[in-house]
């Protein structure tokens, strides 16, 4: 398994949709972190915690970005385990997988 | 013949500027009629207010004055002596245009006299408007009130900025779990960056490469006031034409305006200019604090829209005159629900 803490591991800020946003994008997570991890086809864990918090832009670019470049939500929703105390937090992320798929 | 103590005080005054200001603060009042040379004066309001009219109407005038003064190359002298009140909304619009001037027009002067109200001049001290006017100032004394109100600005998406703004060890532990501040000023400072400059606004340019977005805090009364303020031109700027429904056709035929619809629209029913399904969603996360959580409340001034949410109900006005820009203030609780 491949654990990923969030505010550890790549920051406490986390910024916006696309690199050009700035600093800490959605697009930099996914592109350097998750799919590295997804593509050892193993249990990818991210923690969530810890991070001043999450914009929606963020969220939508790492997971629902997931599905627009070509894992079906039904592999992502098996290969990663979010962990979190909020389960408002790990519900959005699953609507962003849930509704990039539609889109 | 001055005689007594008291005359003989209030005469020498007039002649020598005194170093260290008393309560009255006689030293910046000048008398009508001599202000210093090369500079034409502004006299401020008694009340830097932007949610209630007249104040938010002399307000907006004011500026669009002051621009016109900087553009034809005049020095600007911003007199605040009358000011009593200042708030933080109409202080972050007032800032963010005076912030700007100085972007456009480098070889310009601005420069200011204090209030009469010492409490007014902390904040235009602890805000950095006084530095902005080269002003220097010492505060005779602090208020509790005004020593928490800070200051930044930026131009892309706000990061390690934001603990300048909320402190992460005296007022982030303070704030419920599931009020995500970071995350709604996240979004407002990515939707000033992204979206409130792709045209040109009415009043005057913006410098958005050197500042696209000014946010305060203010703490008071155990609560924490979040506010960002971009000069763009506007939520109802911004969004796609199709977002007018039949409703909205009909009273902006009737009435002129729809802004506060529109942005109580643009909440509630998410959709990107970007025409992207996937986008948009922005908004939303600003306002679900305010939304999910009677405690919280949330403003958003853009264009002749004025929209509050406060105790889970809306509010919406809309007003004659245009707010050149958006901002939006959260105001959070401090302490968590037990």
């Amino acid at each position: 398994m491949t654990k990923i803490n969030i505010a550890r591991d790549f920051s406490l800020f986390p910024g916006g949709r696309y690199r050009t946003d700035g600093e800490h994008s959605g697009e930099e997570f996914r592109d350097e972190y998750l799919v590295p991890a997804l593509a050892k086809n193993e249990l990818v864990q991210i923690e969530l915690d810890g991070t001043r918090g999450y914009g929606s832009s963020f969220l939508e670019e790492t997971f629902g970005g997931l599905v627009r470049i070509g894992h079906t939500p039904e592999d992502l929703l098996k290969m990663i385990v979010l962990v979190s105390r909020k389960p408002a937090l790990v519900e959005e992320i699953q609507d962003y997988i849930n509704a990039a798929a539609l889109n | 013949m001055i005689s007594r103590v008291n005359d003989r005080h209030r005469y020498l005054s007039i002649f020598f500027s005194q170093k260290k200001h008393s309560n009255t603060n006689k030293k910046m009042i000048f008398p009508k009629g001599r202000w210093p040379a090369g500079y034409s004066v502004f006299t401020m309001p008694e009340r830097i207010l932007l949610g209630k009219q007249p104040d938010r109407d002399f307000l907006l005038d004011k500026v669009r004055k002051l621009h016109r003064a900087a553009n034809d190359g005049k020095n600007i002298w911003l007199d605040f002596s009358a000011t009593q009140k200042v708030y933080t909304h109409g202080m972050l619009y007032f800032y963010a245009e005076i912030s700007n001037m100085q972007n456009l027009y480098p070889k310009f002067r601005i420069r200011c006299n204090e209030s009469r109200n010492t409490k007014v001049n902390h904040v235009l001290d602890q805000i950095g408007l006084f530095a902005l006017c080269k002003h220097g100032f010492t505060p005779q004394r602090e208020y509790e009130d005004v020593v928490h109100w800070r200051a930044v600005k930026g131009i892309k998406v706000i990061g390690k900025a934001f603990d300048s703004i909320v402190d992460p060890d005296l007022d982030l532990p303070d704030l419920p779990d599931d009020l995500d501040i970071f995350g709604a000023c996240v979004e407002a400072t990515k939707n000033a960056f992204i979206h409130a400059y792709i045209e040109e606004r009415q009043l005057s340019a913006v410098a958005n490469d050197q500042t696209a977005w000014w946010m305060f805090s203010q703490i008071k009364d155990g609560k924490i006031t979040v506010a960002i303020c971009d000069l763009g031109i506007g939520i109802p700027g911004t969004l796609p034409k199709t977002n007018e429904n039949m409703f909205m056709k009909v009273r902006k035929a009737i009435k002129g305006t729809i802004d506060a619809h529109l942005i109580e629209n643009a909440i509630l029913t998410p959709s990107s200019r970007t025409r992207k399904g996937y986008r948009g969603n922005g908004l939303k996360k600003i306002a679900k604090i305010a939304m999910d959580d009677s405690r919280a409340s949330l403003v958003i001034h853009s264009g002749r829209g004025y929209v509050e949410i406060m105790k889970g109900h809306w509010n919406k006005t809309n007003f004659t005159q245009k707010f050149p820009g958006t901002l939006v203030a959260w105001k959070l609780p401090l302490e968590k629900q037990k």
